[in-house]
């Protein structure tokens, strides 16, 4: 197995999955190192149906 | 509607003696051990208040890890390697009787998955869980409502788990 076979097997499926269908060059590191570190964190979250982009978290008590 | 939270203080004891989740357990809690974990910082304690400074309801957490079935682990996307993740650990969650069914649970809700967020920024967090009782019906379909799954099903509780997702990349972006 070469080296980039290897990094691609440490990766979760999601991530993975969306690096099969991105043509990379094998050779370059910091390339692979840089979509890799985009798709993670661009991970969809399965709570945005339930979270409101307006959600604003309830305050703390004011101090009196 | 609810206007405000306070960690759990003394200064509300004469609104948490009058606290009547209707459940035995959850009201009993909050009046003689809460306190006590508070103040220790073992598990922390929120008390929420509407706008005319009813306490409606709290919850308590705390910081745990949790081990994950191959089957949950490959449906989260957590990879299939590390067995146990960070969680955090809703270890009571009670709304006042009188003010059940008005959504305040699922605000109190919201809340906490947004602090679970932000754990998992700085410390890493994938999951929240609970404790829940089989035949608690009414309690199961809020959970479910909020998109938490059974992951263990045991006597007399069966353990219920919400997957964290990270911020994605514009979220982070407006956060810094």
């Amino acid at each position: 197995m070469n080296d980039y076979e290897e990094r691609k097997g440490e990766l979760s499926m999601a991530t993975a999955k969306k690096l099969d269908q991105i043509e990379l060059n094998p050779k370059n590191k910091d390339q692979f190192d840089r979509v890799v570190k985009f798709l993670e964190a661009t991970e969809l979250p399965n709570i945005v149906k339930s979270v409101d982009h307006t959600y604003k978290p309830t305050p703390r008590a004011k101090k009196k | 509607m609810i206007a405000y939270y306070d960690p759990f203080s003394d200064k509300h004891r004469k609104k948490i003696r009058r606290f009547r989740s209707g459940d035995d357990l959850v009201d009993g809690f909050i009046n003689e051990e809460a306190g006590e974990l508070h103040d220790l910082c073992a598990a922390r304690t929120r008390l929420y208040f509407d706008t005319e400074d009813n306490l409606v309801g709290y919850f308590t957490l705390m910081p745990t890890t949790i081990k994950l079935s191959e089957q949950t682990r490959i449906q989260w996307e957590l990879g299939t390697r590390r067995i146990i993740h960070p969680a955090l650990h809703i270890l009571y969650f009670g709304i006042h009787e009188e003010y059940k069914l008005r959504g305040y649970g699922r605000h109190m809700m919201r809340d906490i998955i947004h602090m679970a967020r932000n754990f998992a920024v700085d410390i890493g967090c994938r999951c929240l869980v609970l404790e829940v009782k089989r035949d608690n019906n009414d309690a199961i379909a809020f959970y479910e409502k909020m998109e938490f799954v059974t992951i263990e099903e045991d006597e007399p509780y069966n353990k219920m788990a919400l997957r964290i997702a990270p911020y994605t990349v514009e979220e982070l972006e407006l956060m810094e």
